[in-house]
């Protein structure tokens, strides 16, 4: 009885284990081939994104701006950036009430002025 | 009896035990056998993961960005067309249906490659999506679509002296191997052609040059070069406190997407050549303000010591000036006017050793320490012997020659207080000096004054430099070029250039330009000088660039 015991447990054991072997063994595979699968989206996802990158770089050659605020003027009113864009702190108008004054201290290499005085 | 019965109990127990052991040995190699089969799998897994991301690289050449990240080149997959002509049975039709795809076959070629027996050849090293598409539709046996790197200029000519080309040195049907040929694609050809992207953090390589600034100081020069008639033209922008170069142009140029090609015999005139980087010129009066300063380092004068400039003979060689000057003038007058006769003089007080000294110090007898090829391969021209005549026009610019790099990096050391640098084309990430004190501080600064003089004093040959929005300074330097066919200098034909710093009250930026041959014809009569066709250039190149660079304009030059 006990041998009969001993030997149904081991071959019931051994084949519980082959069982799980075997389920180890095509999960393994399966995710083996999920990588490939997602190796291979991630390389044509990034071969997308370079395309992108690099057309998106063309679309925003200088010139071709350039020629589109030209063209847009009437909407956009860009014009290149120009030294007089840039205005001393003092000149800056801040409408007549004295809440709108500003608080915070801008660099005096900004402004030309120093607030220390 | 009880022999016979020991006898059998021992028989059977013996058998038993044999049992035991060969279903324990039997278990045994079961597990080994699946434990052996799991350990093979696991291994197996492994070698599998390794190859995938050794095999698929998708950066096979790392991208060339600009300062703020924008890209200047980069690989795309394309494809190529290739032909084996034994599995072609209608040549001549095929011939006809590849001519309606690529209307720039040559026929008569393609049907003879078709027929003279060849196993392959290529159709195209190049085709476009749509091509390719049209070369499938066509269902042609023996045509076949191979794919294949390319290296892809997003901005066409910008900076295509800086950034140089790439050739395809190996083809196959599946492969390209892209490799540098000229600017930074040459000299970083190890950094952009990576073995395993795996280990490569970032895609890019950060240059110093600024994209923006970059394609105004291209349009600008393209137009003054336009106005003015010249052959050619340079400019360089640099900072000169770590030597980061901003901005870069020479003019002609050429789009890398289109065009590649070798500099040839007469490379001067090619439009490869960088002629800011390996044109060297006699470079003339921007040259003055160096035996000034050798004078300054060796206290042998200040700018008001009286010099005398009245018109001398060297070895029967006259040294005069255009203009006229009173006998004697002080050092201020002759560098904001400048005279060839005073800087002759100034350079027999430094005397040949001293001139050598502060060349040296100024990195005007080597090659320019840019990352790039192109300047390390460029010499200076210097005097095989230096006579006493050769002393007094070397002073003034001539008998010498270098390239406008050499007096943008020149300049740059006279105006950031003395200290050494050398131009980068890499961003880097500190703004603050590394080199060592060549110049006293003091030098640079009376240098400055006079440089800032130049521009404002109503003499001053720079003086419609003179700026509502920046304080500017510098000096123009106008060079008459050497004759080919006999000796002696052309007349009417200069190398004007100008060299210049700003902002004045805190100096960041050196700019160096010059024209090749210009001619300024809207005046009343026609002007070759620095000061009406180089100086007017840099005055719109600065106001146009500065905002861009972050410089503010002073306010106190807003006032005029």
């Amino acid at each position: 009885m006990l041998r009969f015991l001993l030997f149904g447990t081991l071959v019931g054991s051994t084949f519980a284990l082959g069982l799980w072997a075997y389920k180890i063994n095509y999960e393994s595979r399966a995710a083996d081939q999920r990588v490939k699968e997602l190796e291979k989206s991630i390389l044509s996802a990034n071969k997308q994104f370079k395309i992108l990158n690099a057309e998106w770089a063309h679309l925003n050659h200088p010139d071709r701006l350039r020629k589109l605020a030209e063209y847009y003027f009437f909407e956009l009113r860009l014009t290149p950036i120009n030294p007089d864009d840039f205005i001393s702190f003092s000149d800056v108008y801040w409408g007549q009430s004295s809440e709108n004054e500003p608080t915070a201290l801008v660099d005096k290499r900004l402004t030309g002025i120093d607030h220390e005085e | 009896m009880k022999n016979s019965n020991k006898v059998k109990l021992f028989t059977e127990r013996s058998r038993t035990r044999s049992r035991l052991i060969l279903f324990s040995l039997m278990v045994l190699t079961g597990f080994s056998l699946i434990s052996g089969k799991i350990a093979f799998l696991a291994s197996k897994e492994n070698k599998k993961n390794i190859s995938y991301s050794e095999k698929e690289e998708i950066y096979s050449r790392l991208n060339i960005s600009d300062r703020n990240g924008y890209i200047l080149a980069t690989n795309l997959e394309g494809a190529s067309a290739y032909i084996r002509p034994d599995e072609i049975q209608k040549k001549s039709l095929t011939t006809q249906r590849l001519k309606s795809i690529f209307p720039d076959l040559n026929e008569a070629v393609l049907l003879n490659k078709l027929n003279d027996g060849r196993k392959f050849f290529w159709l195209k090293s190049i085709v476009s999506p749509r091509q390719e598409k049209a070369l499938f539709d066509l269902g042609q046996p023996g045509i076949y679509i191979g794919k294949r790197e390319y290296r892809f200029y997003p901005h066409g000519t910008l900076a295509s002296h800086v950034i140089g080309y790439t050739k395809v040195n190996e083809l196959d049907v599946n492969y390209a191997e892209i490799s540098g040929i000229s600017g930074v694609e040459r000299a970083f050809e190890n950094e952009l052609a990576i073995k395993n992207s795996s280990k490569v953090k970032d895609y890019s390589i950060h240059l110093s040059l600024d994209l923006p600034v970059q394609a105004e100081v291209e349009n600008v020069l393209k137009e003054w070069q336009k106005r003015m008639g010249a052959k050619a033209g340079g400019v360089v922008i640099m900072n000169i406190h770590n030597g980061e170069i901003f901005a870069l142009a020479s003019s002609p140029d050429f789009n890398a997407n289109k065009e590649r090609g070798e500099l040839g015999k007469n490379k001067a005139s090619s439009i490869y050549f960088n002629r800011v980087v390996q044109g060297v010129y006699e470079m003339g009066s921007t040259f003055k303000i160096f035996s000034v300063a050798q004078g300054l380092e060796e206290d042998l004068f200040t700018l008001d010591t009286q010099i005398d400039t009245r018109a001398f003979r060297i070895n029967s060689r006259k040294i005069e000036d255009k203009y006229k000057f009173n006998s004697e003038s002080s050092i201020y007058e002759i560098i904001v006017r400048s005279s060839n006769v005073g800087s002759a003089r100034l350079a027999q007080m430094v005397g040949e050793k001293g001139l050598k000294e502060i060349f040296s110090k100024l990195g005007l007898l080597e090659p320019v320490g840019l990352e790039l090829r192109e300047a390390n391969t460029t010499r200076p021209i210097l005097p095989k012997n230096w006579h006493d005549i050769t002393l007094a026009t070397v002073s003034y610019g001539y008998g010498m020659s270098v390239s406008l790099l050499h007096l943008a990096k020149a300049y740059a050391i006279l105006g950031n207080g003395g200290i050494d640098i050398e131009p980068t084309i890499l961003k880097k990430n500190y703004d603050s000096q590394s080199g060592s004190r060549v110049l006293k501080k003091t030098t640079s600064d009376e240098i400055l004054k006079l440089l800032e003089a130049v521009v404002t004093d109503q003499r001053g040959t720079a003086r419609i430099l003179g700026s509502k929005y920046y304080r500017i300074g510098g000096k123009t330097g106008t060079a008459e070029k050497i004759s080919l066919e006999k000796k002696g200098y052309l007349k009417d034909k200069v190398v004007a250039n100008f060299v210049g710093l700003f902002p004045l009250q805190e100096p960041r930026f050196v700019i160096a330009a010059f024209l090749d041959e210009p001619e300024n014809n809207f005046l009343q009569e026609p002007c070759r000088y620095a000061s009406c066709t180089v100086v007017p250039m840099v005055k719109k190149l600065i106001e146009r660039t500065g905002p861009l660079m972050n410089v503010t304009p002073d306010h106190q030059a807003l006032m005029f």
